[in-house]
């Protein structure tokens, strides 16, 4: 592979990375001020940051003649562009989701910034890694693990906001503007309306005054707070001092594993600093249903992907290995991961575990899945892992 | 026309408890439905908590918490060097967690009954629900009471100007071609259709598979058997139990050998200029019968022959050695393989010569890449590693640019006698000091030790290890892996939906009036499109019809969750 085609990539990469922590910022603001041109500025640099990421890939896949994941660098990457394209398809162009494109592709930022952390020039594979079942594997993996990844960060956010709502409920009723049943333009039952444009069949229309009353009190029982205060800087910020110590926890985890409190520190701050805005932001975050409906979107699409994953992975270990299944850390990893999404499914169609505790599960398996890209690739070694990162 | 405003729903007396726990109300007044899987278990009185899914959620909690475990502590299976090395650093520690099987998990009784009862809990699910299935199945569509319009989700009506007994044929088969399927009117001419039975059947398939996949592990752990194949080039291995190096057979595994042969031509590995492996290939023959097949075994290509596969796992070299005695008779001619040895690119192996009186045995040191130097000087060295040499210890690919032996000579008794012995091992214990240590080129350069004996190192050739394995279950685990996958896209892309159908005459006297009313238990945004086609496409088929606007009804449910 040529310096030239390595040097286009990185640049690539690098536009990319700054494209998707705009977009970030874009999103943030559309769900602060919910004007439709934030919205729209944040899907332009989402779409120009994935352009310009799949330039990037396409170097490594056109130099080398295969796939973009022969390094834990590359493998982000890839990682970072699934994501990537599930926000632009699912949620910036969704204007009751949009907001929370802002987490997505502040998510999209921070695995590439790891990435640039994990650097390593692209070079050719060794023979155990050539096989088309193994690229196939991988491309599965990457694909179902980004999705259920998505997913549990989606399952995460319905935590954050209904945490926020049931906290801000015990401050103040919800109250609904039913004089304004339209809304104007930033008026108080503006996100009602848009609630309503999605809940009921298409082309109907609320004109009768019992139709209302009655839908708004629907609403409120679904946790629509919209006209509530927001809480202010000085109350989220010390509405979160929980989060600040598990930070701290996780940053001595991380320091320890990798060494560097320079790579942990900023990203810690940057999570922290997401949670705070999104803390102040929280009534502008979708409803606890609409996040509640995108993760279980995402996740009934990406199990069977992550499933089929596993099975090619079985596949190419049969053949390069000569085994199917060895519990190597790697595989035992993704068996966790499927477990936890086998049980979040079971808890969605169980009454008292649907809702939060299904949320919990989908978390705790992101987290899982971060586990097994980081500490299971760089610290335990098995067959699975990069050499050389 | 408007619809007809239904008249408010009645109170459905025969519902039974676990009906009124579904959130839809449009259920009870729909007739029969096929019992969702909860309800089916709701159902259930005594055995409830074996069939609750609650069950079934902690126990795979449970399991994945258990497999948690090896992630943190190493295992035998996978890491035995390190179990080994606690079992030194922390002998405490580590007879406290051997006692509880915390290396070896995955056979542990606690994680077999962890996922036992996971698969008991699972088919005492499967088994009502199964048998629900196919009750419901038989049963097909259920008939509605006849009676008004219930509480659905979506509600559209249309007139044509056929008549109604013309109208419902071609509704059905309209309804068929979307692939719904159509249960029988009643008096009133209502009838339900039904789409997305492959939800629950692929849900089904997806976890009968488990049992497939369980049958699968039984099968290999049976029949099947597991070791290793040393074969140098040219020469030809013969499968069966003696040849295969740490054999280690199923509880039938004996029975299953299929003797055929292997020759190994030739043996090539391919490096890159900086020194990475880029190939290896073993080109063998398979002789069978007199038949024979030629093959290429690669790093992810293995043979597979009769059942039994064979895996390109390393290589290493071989070198032929002659000995002849003081007399000049061969007493020794073979090739032996060589094991990697020390960090400097040696290797050794093993002659042994029973046929000397006294018995004698060379420990040979072979080296890629030598600076031989003369006999002389060669007895001067006597070092561990090969006396007489001086190493370049060049780095890079193992190709060998300028090998040679050198070699330890024993005299004594091997102790071959009775016990059978690893052929590359030497029992020291009855030889004694090696009495003459020396060295000997390629290029068939005969060295002389001081006793006599000429030893010749005419040839190196490869030798390549094939991993050999007899894995009947193989099958079995592919069929419940493909199970697995074909039940599982179904059951979680599938949505069930229902269509609730009225033709009755039109209030103006001809023609007459279809109402559809819909609901899905799932996707239900993109049901609001298919349910808006269909009424669009089911018009158009009824010809000239006009079509109203779907209209909203009194008692809209939201159906919010
Ligand atoms: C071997 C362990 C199990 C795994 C991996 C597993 C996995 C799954 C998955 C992925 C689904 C989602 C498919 C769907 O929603 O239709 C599902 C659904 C379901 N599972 Fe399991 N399952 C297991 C054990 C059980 C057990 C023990 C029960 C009995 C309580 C059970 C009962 C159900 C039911 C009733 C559904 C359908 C839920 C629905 O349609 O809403 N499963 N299972």
């Amino acid at each position: 592979m040529s310096t030239a085609t390595i040097n286009i990539s990185n640049i690539a990469y690098l536009i990319a990375w700054v494209a998707y922590v705009a977009t970030s910022v874009c999103a943030a603001t559309f769900a602060g001020t919910r004007k439709d041109r934030w919205q729209r500025w944040a899907l332009v640099l989402a779409i120009v940051g994935l352009s310009a990421h799949l330039v990037a890939l396409g170097c490594i896949v056109a130099g080398l003649g295969r796939a973009p994941w022969g390094s834990l660098y590359e493998f982000i990457s890839s990682m970072a562009a699934v994501l990537m394209i599930v926000t632009i398809i699912l949620v910036l162009p969704n204007r009751n989701l949009a907001g929370i494109g802002s987490v997505l592709a502040g998510s999209a930022f921070a695995l590439m910034g790891v990435g640039l952390i994990m650097y390593a020039r692209p070079s050719e594979l060794q023979p155990a890694l050539q096989s088309n079942w193994l690229t196939f594997h991988v491309f599965l993996a990457i694909t179902g693990s980004t999705l259920l990844l998505t997913g549990g960060i989606v399952s995460a956010l319905y935590l954050h906001r209904k945490q926020w709502d049931s906290a801000r409920r015990t401050d103040t009723e919800p109250t609904l503007d039913l004089t304004n049943p339209t809304g104007t333009e930033d008026g108080p039952a503006r996100s009602i309306t848009d609630h309503v444009d999605h809940t009921l069949p298409q082309g109907t229309t609320i004109v009768a005054e019992r139709t209302t009353v009655k839908a708004a009190s629907a609403f409120a029982s679904m946790g629509v707070t919209s006209t509530a205060e927001p809480f202010t800087w000085a109350e989220v910020i010390k509405r979160n001092r929980w989060l600040y110590v598990g930070m701290g926890l996780v940053a001595l985890c991380l320091t320890l594993v990798t060494g560097n409190l320079i790579v942990t520190l900023p990203l810690l701050a940057v999570v922290a600093a997401t949670d705070i805005v999104l803390g102040r932001v929280s009534h502008r975050l979708p409803t606890t249903d609409k996040l509640d409906d995108l993760a279980r979107r995402i996740i009934t699409f990406a199990f069977p992907i992550w499933t089929l994953a596993i099975f090619a992975g079985a596949i190419w270990g049969e053949q390069a290995w000569s085994r199917y299944w060895g519990w190597d850390p790697k595989e035992t990893t993704s068996f966790i991961v499927w477990g936890i999404f086998a049980a979040y499914l079971h808890a969605r169609s169980t009454k008292d575990w649907k809702g939060t505790k299904a949320a919990i599960l989908a978390s705790v398996g992101s987290g899982a899945i971060i586990f097994n890209m980081f500490f299971v690739n760089l610290v335990i070694s098995g067959l699975h892992s990069y050499a050389g990162v | 026309m408007t619809t007809t405003a239904p008249p408010r729903k009645r109170s459905d007396s025969k519902a039974s408890p676990a009906d009124a726990r579904e959130p839809s109300t449009a259920e009870s007044e729909f007739g029969k439905l096929p019992p969702s899987p909860m309800k089916a278990m709701a159902r259930l009185g005594g055995w409830r908590i074996l069939r609750s899914m609650r069950t079934a959620i902690w126990l795979l909690l449970a399991l994945v918490i258990a497999t948690t475990i090896p992630t943190l502590i190493p295992q035998r299976i996978t890491n035995a060097a390190k179990v080994a090395e606690i079992s030194q650093t922390h002998p405490g520690w580590y007879q406290v967690a051997d006692r509880l099987r915390l290396f070896d998990v995955f056979n542990s009784p606690w994680y077999v009954a962890i996922y036992g009862s996971l698969l008991f809990v699972l088919l005492c699910c499967l088994i009502p629900r199964s048998a629900n299935f196919v009750r419901n199945w038989r049963r097909a569509v259920a008939r509605p009471k006849p009676g008004p319009l219930p509480a659905l989700s979506h509600t559209s009506s249309f007139q044509t100007d056929t008549e109604p007994q013309l109208v419902e044929p071609q509704l059905r088969k309209g309804l068929r071609r979307a692939g719904f399927r159509c249960g029988r009117s009643n008096e009133n001419q209502q009838w339900i259709a039904e789409k997305g039975w492959t939800r629950e059947a692929g849900s089904l398939i997806f976890h009968w598979s488990f049992f497939v996949l369980m049958a699968g592990l039984f099968v290999t752990r049976a029949f099947g058997f597991t070791g290793f194949a040393v074969i140098v080039e040219g020469k030809t291995w013969v499968e069966a139990p003696i040849g295969i190096d740490e054999y280690n057979p199923g509880w039938y595994g004996d029975n299953t050998h299929q003797g055929f042969q292997i020759a190994l031509d030739k043996f090539e590995a391919k490096f890159r200029p900086e020194g990475g492996a880029m190939d290896f290939v073993s080109h063998v023959r398979v002789i069978d019968n007199g038949k024979e097949i030629a093959k290429d075994i690669r790093v992810n290509d293995p043979l597979s022959y009769r059942g039994i596969k064979m895996y390109q796992t390393s290589f290493g070299w071989a070198t032929r050695i002659v000995v002849a005695d003081p007399t000049g008779q061969t007493v020794f001619d073979d090739f032996i393989t060589l094991a990697p040895k020390g960090p400097r690119n040696s290797w050794t192996g093993v002659v042994k010569v029973p046929g000397l009186r006294p018995q004698g045995a060379l420990e040979v040191f072979f080296l890629p890449t030598a600076e031989l130097i003369s006999d002389k000087e060669a007895r001067a060295y006597n070092d561990e590693l090969g006396p007489g040499v001086r190493l370049q210890a060049r780095p890079g690919p193992p190709t060998a640019n300028s090998p040679a032996i050198v070699f330890k000579e024993y005299r004594g008794d091997l102790g071959l006698d009775g016990v059978a012995q690893n052929v590359s091992v030497l029992d020291k214990s009855r030889l004694g000091n090696p009495v003459d240590a020396g060295g000997a080129g390629l290029a068939g350069r005969s060295f002389q030790t001081t006793d006599g004996l000429s030893v010749t190192f005419p040839e190196l050739r490869h030798y390549s290890v094939f991993q050999v394995k007899h894995d009947p279950g193989l099958v079995v685990m592919l069929i419940a892996a493909s199970l697995i996958m074909l039940g599982l896209v179904p059951s979680l892309w599938v949505s069930r939906r229902r269509l609730w159908v009225w033709v009755r005459p039109a209030e103006s006297g001809s023609g007459s009036t279809v109402t559809l009313g819909g609901l899905a238990y799932q996707k239900k945004d993109a049901f609001e499109r298919e349910f808006n086609t269909l009424t669009k496409k089911m018009n158009r088929r009824l010809g000239t019809g006009t079509e109203q606007h779907p209209t909203l009804p009194e008692q809209v449910t939201l159906h919010n969750k």
